[in-house]
């Protein structure tokens, strides 16, 4: 490291200035503390020039705005992708040199990219910095920006910020449509691609992340958008619409009548039995269950089918089994259905009786689940379970 | 004991217990999913369990998951040591769920993890699964034998678990949550 301080005594702006004028080749990093924990930037310098930045080297920001673009189709980024993880190459260098994405769109992006990062680093409250001549860019993709033209445009966002923040709070801001206008609306296509991402769940943050627009090009089209009334900033004070039909609609319910479907008979959940079923791995028996239960849910045997709105289970994830000595067929279930039995015994614990299985007795007085948990949230958790 | 629903500023949290035998891993699991850096009040071991490690759980496990800006999952992860057990009726008020944590390479901690499992079931009714960590390796306990040993019922799911993997840890909380899923939907179909 050769140069290295900290952002509160000297400013990015006379730092990256220092590196221009001075035409030196390397690698600024800054690195700052977050609310989610550490995050590091870095800016690339040629002979001078800027050749790129990121303001978080965990993010792929350059090729997550080529995918947000649609410049980039699945065959050409899972090849990309290989690549990088196989030999350590950068992955928007990856995509150009494949001819995989246009060499103009993709000076553009990468000088859009810059752009954004350089505004986001700016943003700092504080920080750290340390330049090494000895960086390698592995994934420089040619462009040579002039930082002075960099750090103007940067810090003109900077200064126009603040009027964004007034009516967008910020990019953890929720937004969602409002139901009623009070008048007809009139988008540009830009402000409609946008506006097609609002979901009442999404924060301006998921837009910037799956349009591929940098921070303050969606910023700035939200608050458009916050302005004329077409979106709103979801908060406590949101009128919720849809809730409020939809709680009104439920005071019906007791005068519509039900529907006309029967339940269909619930089939029960025997163990599978005979010699061929011995070795069936406990994912399978879970399966056949499932299917018999699946099977047994009124309205899945009449023909229409539901909705697959719930999301898949992944794969079963269970060891190859290695049977150490010949198996019975399932004696647990056999236990919870004969009353006393004595368990299986396992080498180094202790065989035992027992006359009260575990899977039997449920006092008064437990603990139950809570009320407030449905399937709708459920669903919430497994998705964010799964997207972890 | 009544269930209570834990809100904060206004958004919802729902809460996972991870228990099981002592030294199970269940310090680590939740370590190596949580977001924040976890609460654990470990002391180092006086009694003859410190052959096994030289600290233990003392207070609890404490994990947060951020699902949205809503809703957030918690996981707290019960002591490690039967002397600590007041506690779990504490930790377990108003859970989604739970999850039992053996270690596949110590089959002598089965006969407390039924003790643990017998306990937790007459406490609570609310769904679990089992997951054994630890499950690569010659001697090790297999699914079936911990089936029979806990006299599981087959719905109940038993996963292999790598405590120190995020994926692996990932597949355990989806195992529980599908579970608490169909026990909505089983109900609901029931009423």
């Amino acid at each position: 490291m050769n140069l290295e301080g900290s952002l509160d005594a000297f400013g990015l702006p006379d730092v990256v200035t220092l590196l221009a004028t001075t035409g030196k080749t390397g690698a600024l990093g800054v690195r700052r503390i977050g609310p989610q924990g550490p995050v590091e930037g870095v800016l690339w310098f040629h002979d001078g020039r800027l050749g790129g930045a990121t303001s978080d080297r965990g993010r792929a920001f350059l090729v997550r705005r080529l995918v947000g673009s649609g410049a980039v189709d699945d065959a050409a980024l899972r090849s990309a992708v290989a690549r990088s993880v196989s030999d350590g190459t950068g992955l928007a260098k990856n995509l150009l040199d494949a001819g995989s994405v246009d060499p103009e769109l993709m000076a553009q992006a990468a000088a859009d990219q810059t752009v954004d990062a350089v505004f986001d680093v700016l943003r700092w409250p504080d920080g750290d910095f340390g330049f090494d001549q000895a960086a390698t860019d592995h994934d420089d993709v040619g462009v040579r920006l002039d930082p002075a033209a960099v750090l103007a445009e940067a810090s003109a966002r900077i200064a126009r910020w603040g009027d964004l923040e007034a009516l967008v709070p910020g990019t953890e801001s929720v937004l969602s449509l409002p139901v009623v206008l009070a008048d007809d609306p009139a988008l540009t296509r830009d402000e409609w691609a946008l506006l097609a991402l609002v979901d009442g769940r999404r924060r301006v943050q998921d837009l910037v992340e799956l349009t591929g627009c940098g921070h303050f090009a969606v910023m700035t089209t939200v608050a458009h958008l916050v302005q004329r009334g077409l979106v709103n900033v979801h908060d406590s004070s949101t009128p919720d619409h849809v809730g409020v039909v939809e709680r009104r609609l439920g005071l019906l319910a007791s005068v519509e009548a039900a529907p006309a479907e029967a339940p269909a008979p619930r089939v029960a959940m025997e163990p599978p039995a005979g010699p061929g079923s011995l070795g069936m791995s406990a994912a399978a028996a879970l399966a056949a269950a499932r299917a018999a239960q699946s099977h047994a849910q009124p309205g899945a045997t009449g023909g229409r089918r539901q909705p697959d709105v719930v999301p898949a289970r992944p794969e079963p994830f269970q060891p190859e089994r290695r049977p150490e000595h010949p198996e019975p067929a399932y004696a647990s279930h056999t236990a919870v259905h004969s009353g006393a039995v004595t368990a299986t015994v396992v080498e180094g614990a202790t065989a035992r009786t027992l006359s009260d299985p575990v899977a039997q007795t449920s006092p008064e007085g437990a603990i139950e689940r809570d009320p407030s948990v449905n399937r709708s949230l459920l669903l919430r958790l497994i998705a964010g379970v799964r997207g972890l | 004991m009544a269930a209570r629903k834990t809100r904060r500023q206004g958004g919802q949290a729902v809460k996972i217990v991870v228990t099981g035998p002592f030294a199970a891993g269940k310090t680590t699991l939740i370590r190596t999913i949580s977001e924040i850096t976890v609460l654990s009040t470990e002391r180092g071991i006086t009694d003859e369990t410190r052959s096994r490690k030289s600290e233990t759980t003392v207070a609890m496990d404490f994990g947060r998951i951020s699902i949205d800006r809503d809703l957030v999952l918690y996981l707290f992860g019960t002591p490690g040591q039967e002397r600590f057990d007041f506690m779990w009726e504490i930790l377990g008020e108003g859970m989604l769920g739970y999850v039992l944590l053996i270690d596949a390479s110590r089959p002598e901690t089965l006969e407390e993890a039924a003790g643990i499992l017998a306990a937790f079931h007459r406490m609570a009714h609310v769904p679990f699964v089992v997951a054994l960590n630890r499950i690569d390796g010659d001697g090790r306990i297999d699914e079936r034998q911990v089936r029979s040993f806990l006299q599981l019922s087959p719905t109940t799911p038993v996963v292999a678990c790598d405590a120190t993997s995020k994926d692996s840890v990932k597949s355990v909380l989806l195992a529980l949550l599908y579970s608490v899923l169909d026990e909505i939907e089983t109900e609901a179909a029931n009423a």
